[in-house]
């Protein structure tokens, strides 16, 4: 314990032993309790145990009002290393009893914690600039992470796309061929049953190239798009259908 | 390059459209029609007849069998019947055969209407004037316009049938008689015109000539003689029988009344033709039908054939009901005289058979060869289909006439009733 920290005890144990009586609207069962709180409050700051200190206070200055304990609780936040709540309760006293016996020692003391606090107060401020920083380039990486991922996604659709459609275009090339063999075969036919049994065939083989064709090709041009687009869009995939003179376009894409 | 990705899409699928775009139906081809800038032919197996070119009566003016032109061509005399067509004795012909000096075509239109592959049927529609110089003029009336209409249908099998119209546009009711129309060289002077259908052949190439001694056996045949002028009549059938024997060639007229077939032969060919009853002034009413039957066997199987045409004697029960092939075409469903054709039959099977007795209450006569039905179906086909037991080879030839009209030729003649075909829509 230092010097004035002695020098300081001595005045609020001063203070509170006539303060205390000074109060004339508390009941003395009140004022006697307060001051044994006080007293309780002295014993654990000497002692250096301040929050069991300031808890003491705490109720010594609910029983009895008394301004002067503000300033006992004041010093047990700055014995506590609690600058600010310490600045708060002497700015506190000041106001409740600016011309209290400890005033004098109450402005040193904010004199002497204001910039502490302040200082505190920036260095928090710097530390929230920075985690919200921080959060800022979290959430940017995570999100090109996440478009980064949809837009490998996105590719891999439209290979598959692609692939499916190659695969139907030569299905239909297949088809083709096989008709093209069957259309010889159906225009060389001098007998009729023989002609209409090749024709039957001819017609399914043709309908089902076509459709291959179209499906192929369809799925190309899709897959195309898509993979054209994949690393530009967003994840929506966009599918929008027009009339056209003789039939309806269908186009799909990724949206923006 | 929108366009030209268009261009190119469209073209892509104009190919592919092409390359599997559905054949139509072409059956095994018996014959063709063709149109050179010489005339227009039918070719056969073995036969070809060839229809004159240019601006004059176009006519047959080729009748080739293996390659050799068997039809009688000759100049002289300036009336005699030369070629195919008609002979208005003593004025030139209307002929394939042009006669310099005599009548010219004023129209002359050849039109298939049957183009193959199994039955070609080819119109001839003609006008002409007969203002050809004689003294006096034969015909002065520029108003005066004769005309005529003749129909070949040709089968594979070597049978042609013949229709043969005349009309005579006459609004002056212009009189034209037979001694203002002779030709010079060498003038007959007849009081008479002889209106006649005919045919005429190279009498050099046929040494045996026979005519058909009675009108129901083929094998009642007398020989014509092979004197170089005659002219024999009442022979509604005669056969020419080739040098080696190894074609034969009937000619047979169905006879209406007021007409007579005749048999004319000259120093180079020999002409079988229907004659109408003589008349003193033109007179150009005439409607007259008749066959030509190229065979390889005989003379007896020549006149069979004759015979089953005039005597009318197959007779095909279809799907029950009779029919008798039409004179004019050949054909059964052919043109009865009305221009309809067509047999229609329903959306089924279609039995055709003989039937079961001949309408003299007698066994049915079989077929003596290929015939042709013509079948109207009650919708669009794209080719019906018929069944015979037995059959083998190309025994039948669908032909499309349109999407329901068909024409069926069937290369086997049926020879008993139990001999059945069924014709099914596709």
């Amino acid at each position: 314990m230092t010097g004035r920290a002695i020098a300081l005890l001595a005045s609020f144990t001063l203070v509170a032993a006539v303060a205390l009586p000074a109060a004339a609207d508390i009941d003395p069962d009140s004022r006697a309790q307060a001051a044994a709180h006080v007293r309780q409050g002295q014993a654990f700051f000497q002692r250096g145990d301040f929050d069991r200190a300031l808890a003491e206070y705490q109720i010594a200055l609910e029983l009895s009002a008394e301004p002067s304990l503000i300033f006992d609780m004041a010093l047990c936040h700055d014995r506590a290393n609690r600058p600010e709540a310490a600045l708060h309760a002497f700015l506190r006293y000041l106001e409740l009893a600016p011309n209290g016996s400890v005033a004098e020692e109450a402005r040193a003391d904010v004199a002497r914690l204001a910039p502490i606090v302040d200082r505190i107060a920036a260095e928090r401020a710097r530390q929230r600039d920075a985690a919200a920083r921080r959060a800022e380039a979290d959430h940017r990486q995570e999100a090109a992470l996440r478009q980064t991922a949809a837009a490998n996604r996105r590719a891999r659709i439209a290979r598959y796309v692609l692939v499916a459609g190659g695969m139907a275009a030569a299905g239909g090339a297949v088809l083709h061929f096989v008709a093209w063999q069957t259309r010889d075969r159906v225009q060389g036919d001098g007998d009729p049953q023989h002609y209409l049994a090749d024709r039957d065939s001819l017609v399914v083989q043709r309908d089902l190239t076509i459709g291959l064709y179209a499906a192929g090709g369809a799925a190309l041009a899709t897959g195309l798009v898509l993979a054209l687009t994949a690393h530009r869009a967003s994840d929506a995939p966009q599918l929008s259908a027009t009339l056209v003179p003789g039939g309806a376009a269908m186009t799909v894409a990724w949206s923006r | 390059m929108k366009r030209r990705i268009a261009a190119a899409l469209a073209l892509g699928a104009g190919l592919v459209a092409a390359c599997l775009s559905i054949p139509a139906f072409h059956g095994p081809v018996l014959l063709i029609y063709s149109e050179t800038g010489s005339g227009a032919a039918i070719t056969g197996d073995g036969f070809s007849l060839h229809f004159a070119g240019g601006s004059g009566f176009r006519f047959p003016d080729a009748l080739r069998i293996d390659g050799v032109d068997v039809m009688g061509h000759a100049s002289s005399p300036c009336w005699g019947q030369r070629g195919t067509g008609f002979a208005v004795m003593p004025m030139p012909p209307v002929s394939g055969d042009p006669e310099p000096g005599g009548p010219s075509a004023m129209t002359s239109q050849l039109h298939a209407a049957l183009s193959g592959p199994a039955v070609v049927q080819v119109r001839l529609d003609w006008t002409t004037r007969f203002d050809f110089m004689t003294q006096p003029m034969c015909s002065p009336n520029p108003n005066h316009v004769p005309g005529g209409s003749s129909t070949f249908t040709v089968f594979p099998d070597g049978r042609i049938v013949r229709h043969d119209q005349l009309t005579d546009t006459n609004p002056n009711m212009e009189r034209v008689l037979a001694e203002q129309c002779t030709c010079p060289d060498p003038a007959l002077v007849p009081e008479q015109f002889h209106l006649s259908s005919y045919w005429a052949f190279a009498r050099d190439l046929f040494p045996t000539q026979v005519g058909l001694a009675t009108p129901e056996d083929p094998t009642a045949q007398d020989d014509l003689g092979a004197i170089p002028t005659k002219i024999v009549s009442n022979y509604n059938s005669i056969c020419l029988d080739s040098t080696s024997g190894t074609y034969q060639i009937a000619s047979a007229w169905d006879v209406p009344p007021g007409a007579g077939p005749e048999t004319f032969g000259y120093d180079m060919l020999i002409s079988h033709d229907l004659q109408k009853a003589p008349t003193s002034a033109l007179d150009f009413s005439w409607d007259v039908h008749g066959a030509l039957f190229i065979t390889r066997a005989d003379c007896t199987a020549a006149f069979k054939r004759a015979i089953d045409y005039t005597q009318q004697r197959s007779q095909l029960s279809i799907n029950g009901a009779p029919h008798t092939p039409s004179m004019l075409d050949g054909m059964f469903g052919g043109d009865p005289g009305d221009g309809s054709q067509g047999i229609d039959v329903p959306d089924g099977p279609t039995v055709l058979s003989l039937p079961p007795l001949a309408p003299d209450g007698g066994p049915p006569t079989p077929f003596v060869g290929g015939f042709a039905v013509w079948l109207r179906f009650p919708r669009a086909l794209e080719v019906p289909v018929a069944t015979r037991a037995g059959a083998t080879g190309t025994w039948y030839v669908p032909q499309r006439v349109d999407d329901r009209n068909w024409i069926l030729w069937f290369r086997d003649p049926l020879l008993q009733p139990a001999d059945t075909i069924t014709v099914r829509p596709d």
